[in-house]
């Protein structure tokens, strides 16, 4: 456990580069399909905060530097590569390389099709890039896509061209990755535990996986109803289903569309509370406050997140207000029960604060804030008034992009060690964080103060309006400081590569699977595994010992009614785990 | 791994799908998973199109044409021979559990037999509807939904085959038939979805 | 023979209760006339097959209580169990005689109330009071052996309760009562309406028996089939609450000619879309909240379980000293 494994530092020297690169081509490990999904997830982050930094620049003041259509099809594709080729990925990253880990399995329940799903998922990136380079651009509709913009209806003035037939094809496409991504983890983690690895030993990161991949399974094969929908209607059905002069209805496609992307951001979000649960698992020295309830508050946000899509849609008139808006503030109820127990893991923990805890308050402080902005527009009449205005800008992006990528900055820097067996350097990382936090915060934070003051979204000029202009030059330094941050983030991933100081198996005295063995980890990931008593099985095996005569230490985490409420049957699935 | 300590007790082979009583392999939890996904995408399809049927003033075909001015007895019978088959799959499925490769084999031939059938009275379907895709909500959700669903027959149907053919070679048995099963339930899928959906949808919605 | 005899006798009590309501309706519910909430209050529709039914199915219970407290006062029946059937009982009594029931017969989203609390409240209430449990314990051995024990071991009864089976029963409960046709009848003539919420009951209760297992079924479902079933159960809730409130026009005849009689109340638009949100909604919450406890109570068997493994382990451990600890490898079975 202590030593490294010699096989997996093997150096390919010269001629050998091709052979390694062929290695990670055909590779059906999941331990490099999750590395390079995360390279892959990261470039694309990368381009999609270049598109960010274009708008920024953009709007710093009134006056245009780029043309309208121009800015329509760069919001679009920040969008689109943001949430499908970043957010999305960067989760099935994580949940790749740690989740199979984290249970103690030795692989995905089915290593090739998890390659098939990278590889479509790059497909299908490739094919949203590429529409850059065909006649018309790419798609310009946002990344909601609403018809009948996105259609040839006659009354447009520059109807869409081939780039939004390869954003539907293309977002089809990841939408598939998705489902078979999700298919995977669900089986895996059904399937491939360890023996004693029950499911309410799962690390908290695992539990996020197997609901989030519930939400994938329920939701994502609906948006690819409706992007098929949408593809025939520009392709021979000539709008039958979302013109209304041809007999379609617009708002068919937001409900199905917003069937999916409600729970999305749920997909999107609860890896990164996962990760940021880990975290603090770890770095309080604290058993994580409140395992079980953190699970069902878990549950019952991915259930609440079907029932209420119909929010976002508030203004059309299509909905029914009442239920809509009550059933939105019920969400804020396990949310809640979250961000307790994550302030209750470190209220008198002995904590200490690496990178990565520090991104994890972060995340908390920024989820916060998204949070509360959330429940603003949950408010019927309150959403009423700022639909439409940078504070919905302000609000998606604090919750579901930047506390998100918080949380997932948080997995890279946790789990750096154990992916390239070396520390990420922490003073780079601090600064990282300084710049990234102070960054956003004056991006979106002004962006609410801007919605409230009533400054449409997706728009590329904005009349001259002493407090506007103030704002949005805030926001443009604060796009320039983060994209600073970042880059110091992206030096810091190849200094500390290079030069990065050396990791043993378990450099943060961690809690869970992963760490109980060599960093990194031998292709079929463990040599071999320590008995399994509770959901910290390395704590147990590191204290145990000293703790068993401890009589306030229970290894079962003190579940002390042996009957179980719930069913009053002593039934035979004990033999499930043969 | 650690044996149990406690005895198996034998279970009705139907019970395994939802009782934890038999452990399911881990390519009926796959397969399931994947269907469960099917079953959203042709729910998103069908809730559009009974969305549009609901609320549209030009529902009917623009061209005045009508679907069923061909009859209602051949898609009938199709209906009827499509949604049949699920038996002789089950079948299928029934024999390979007791070891009886052979009758495993017919019964797959005769599925793939009518599927193929079932496929190419769909062509004609197609050739005769008299309306094309163009022609408003209806005739875009008919040529959608059995086109999507026809898609799925013939991933079914290869699916069926590549088992057939791994049959012929002598792969399965009572203990190894894993894939037997999933095709089994993904077949089962597929005439459900047309029997209890689309068939009564695209048809009698006109 | 048996199992014969008894399937006649229900035959003809669902024949008696179905002839009865034309007869013995005492209440004229067509039309209330004042959409005040306090008038609407007073307005209580007693009618004899719902009042029957109330009273046999409390008196019943009531009865077992009373036997099994008396014989067996050592068996373990929790006190929460009557108090959970007593609250499903007053739901019970709510939806079928209270001014629910007087305006549902006018307002569709009045009706809607009556269908959740029927379905969703009164059947998981019940059937939390473990009535067959109590009354396989409260049966006189005879009573027992010859109709209890052989009806719950049938092949109708396994049939019934076998998770995809219920899931449609359930379903198509549901959906096919709400065909504008079959609605129309069920308001139209009582006794339609009576067996209308008697499939309800049925379909309702078939489900959450399954879902609930306090009482034992043949088959036993896991807690993760349960949340399928449930979780199932909520998407096909969220389709009909779909399909319901992006209907334009009003699909029930009889909630549009109340609307246009009476001189209150919203239109039969706005009604039918207040319905279809209080099915959404609602309902939807309370099979959410259904699985949120199941999940919570699989963690409570799982970690019974847990230990038990523990020591089992522990032991095998002291036996034979290091196991292969490494699980199943990818492509095992």
């Amino acid at each position: 456990m202590a030593t490294l494994a010699g096989a997996q530092t093997t150096t390919y020297a010269g001629a050998n580069v091709w052979r390694a690169v062929l290695e990670w081509l055909t590779t059906v490990d999941h331990k490099k399909i999750g590395i390079m999904y995360l390279w892959a997830a990261g470039a694309f982050g990368l381009v999609g905060m270049a598109f960010s930094l274009v708008m920024r620049t953009e709007l710093a003041q009134t006056g245009t530097i780029i043309s309208a259509e121009t800015y329509n099809s760069i919001f679009t594709m920040h969008g689109s590569v943001m949430i499908f080729l970043f957010l999305l990925p960067i989760g099935a990253a994580f949940m790749n390389y740690s989740m199979p880990l984290q249970i103690g399995a030795l692989d995905m329940a089915f290593p090739r099709i998890n390659a098939l799903s990278f590889w479509i998922f790059l497909f299908g990136g490739a094919l949203l890039a590429l529409s850059f380079a065909v006649e018309g651009g790419t798609a310009s509709a946002g990344w909601t896509a609403y018809p009948p913009i996105t259609l040839d209806t006659g009354n447009n003035a520059e109807p869409p061209g081939a780039g939004m037939d390869m954003w539907l094809v293309g977002v089809i496409l990841l939408g598939q990755a998705s489902i078979f991504g999700s298919v995977n983890f669900l089986v895996t983690i059904f399937k491939m535990r360890a023996p004693g690895m029950t499911m309410w030993r799962l690390p908290l990161f695992t539990w996020t996986t197997l609901v989030t991949g519930l939400l994938i399974l329920l939701s994502t094969p609906v948006l690819a109803a409706a992007l098929v929908l949408g593809f025939i209607d520009r392709n021979g059905a000539e709008g039958a289903f979302f013109d209304p002069a041809a007999g379609g209805q617009p708002l068919l496609w937001q409900n199905l569309f917003w069937f999916y992307s409600h729970p999305a951001v749920y997909i999107m979000i609860l890896p990164a509370m996962g990760i940021v649960s880990d975290v603090f698992g770890v770095f309080t020295r604290r058993p994580i406050f409140g395992y079980r309830s953190m699970v069902l508050a878990l549950v019952a946000i991915g259930l609440l997140g079907f029932i209420v899509w119909a929010h976002h849609m508030f203004t059309t008139g299509g909905v029914f207000l009442p239920f809509f808006m009550g059933a939105t503030f019920l969400i804020a109820v396990p949310t809640g029960v979250k961000m307790f127990n994550w302030i209750a893991t470190m209220w008198r923990g002995s904590n200490i604060f690496p990178t990565a805890m520090l991104f994890s308050v972060g995340f908390l402080m920024l989820f916060l804030i998204g949070g509360i902005t959330g429940v603003f527009h949950a408010a019927v009449p309150v959403d009423f008034a700022l639909h439409d205005t940078y504070f919905v800008v302000g609000h998606f992006h604090y919750t579901m992009s930047i506390a998100a990528t918080f949380g997932f900055l948080a997995g890279c820097y946790y789990w750096f060690p154990k992916m390239f067996g070396k520390f990420m350097n922490e003073g780079l990382g601090k600064l990282h964080f300084w710049l990234l936090f102070i960054g956003v915060n004056l991006i979106f934070f002004t962006q609410l103060l801007l919605g409230l003051d009533g400054m449409p979204r997706r728009i590329n000029d904005y009349v001259a309006n002493p407090g506007w202009e103030l704002m949005n030059m805030l926001t443009t330094i604060g796009a320039f400081v983060s994209a600073a941050g970042m880059m110091v983030f992206l030096y810091n991933v190849f200094y500390s590569l290079k030069w990065g100081e050396r990791a043993g198996a378990d450099p943060w005295e961690g809690t869970t699977l992963e760490w109980a063995t060599t960093s990194p980890p031998p292709p079929h990931n463990f040599d071999s595994l320590p008995e399994i008593r509770s959901e910290r099985p390395l704590f147990d095996l590191r204290f145990g010992e000293r703790l068993q005569d401890d009589p306030h230490y229970h290894v079962n985490n003190g579940h002390s009614d042996p009957k179980g409420g719930g069913g009053s049957q002593p039934s035979a699935s004990a033999r499930e785990e043969g | 791994m650690a044996a149990s300590a406690v005895p198996h007790k034998r279970v009705h082979p139907v019970r395994n799908f939802l009782v934890g009583d038999e452990p399911m392999t881990t390519g009926l939890w796959g397969i399931i998973f994947f269907i469960f996904s099917e079953v959203m995408f042709f729910a998103g399809l069908i809730a559009a199109m009974l969305a549009l049927h609901s609320d549209t003033l030009l529902w009917e075909p623009t061209n005045g044409a009508h679907r069923l001015e061909g009859g209602e007895l051949r898609p009938l019978l199709f209906t009827a021979l499509l949604v049949s088959t699920s038996i002789p799959m089950q079948f299928a499925a029934f024999a390979i559990r007791k070891g009886n490769r052979r009758a495993m084999l017919i019964n797959m031939s005769i599925v793939l037999v009518i599927g193929v059938a079932f496929i190419i009275n769909q062509y004609f379907e197609w050739e005769h509807a008299g309306f094309s895709i163009s022609d408003g909500p209806y005739a875009a959700s008919f040529y959608t939904l059995t086109g999507f669903h026809g898609a799925h027959v013939i991933g079914g149907l290869l699916f069926i085959f590549a088992q057939w053919l791994r049959g012929l070679l002598g792969h399965f048995d009572a203990k190894r038939n894993t894939a037997i099963e999933a095709a089994t339930l993904y077949w089962h899928f597929v005439g459900f979805v047309w029997l209890l959906v689309i068939f009564p949808l695209v048809f009698f919605l006109s | 023979m048996n199992l014969a005899r008894l399937a006649l006798l229900a035959v003809a009590g669902a024949c008696a209760l179905a002839w009865a309501p034309s007869t013995l309706h005492a209440h004229d519910g067509r039309y209330a006339e004042s959409g005040d909430l306090l008038t609407a209050l007073g307005v209580w529709s007693v009618d004899a097959p719902g009042l029957a039914l109330v009273l046999v199915v409390g008196g019943l219970y009531a009865w077992g209580y009373y036997r099994l407290r008396r014989d067996s006062p050592n068996f373990k029946f929790p006190r929460w169990h009557a108090w959970s059937f007593g609250a499903g009982w007053l739901c019970m009594l709510i939806g079928l005689m209270s001014p629910v029931d007087t305006y549902s017969d006018d307002l569709f989203w009045v009706h809607m109330i009556q269908h959740v609390l029927i379905t969703m409240l009164v059947a998981p209430l019940m059937l939390l009071g473990a009535p067959a449990t109590l009354a396989l314990r409260a049966a006189s051995p005879r009573v027992r052996a010859t109709y209890l024990v052989p009806v719950l071991n049938s092949r109708l009864v396994q049939t019934l309760t076998y998770p995809p089976v219920t899931l449609v029963i359930f379903i198509a409960s549901v959906w096919s009562w709400h065909w504008p046709n079959a609605y129309d009848a069920a308001i139209a003539n009582e006794a339609v309406h009576f067996v209308e919420h008697g499939i309800f009951l049925f379909g309702a209760a078939l489900l959450w028996w399954l879902v609930i297992g306090v009482d034992a079924t043949r088959l036993r479902p896991h807690h993760v089939w349960r949340c399928a079933v449930l979780v199932v159960a909520i998407l096909q809730n969220i389709g009909l609450g779909l399909i319901l409130i992006n209907v334009n026009d009003a699909l029930y005849e009889t909630y549009a000619i109340a609307a246009a009689v009476r001189e209150w109340g919203p239109t039969a638009l706005i009604d039918q879309r207040i319905g279809a949100g209080i099915m959404w909604v609602p309902g939807s919450m309370m099979f959410a909240l259904a699985i949120i406890l199941t999940v919570y109570y699989w963690a409570e068997r799982e970690g019974f379980k847990d230990r038990r493994n523990d020591a089992v382990r522990n032991m095998q451990l002291r036996v034979h000293g290091e196991l292969d600890t490494l699980g199943p490898r990818p492509g095992e079975r």
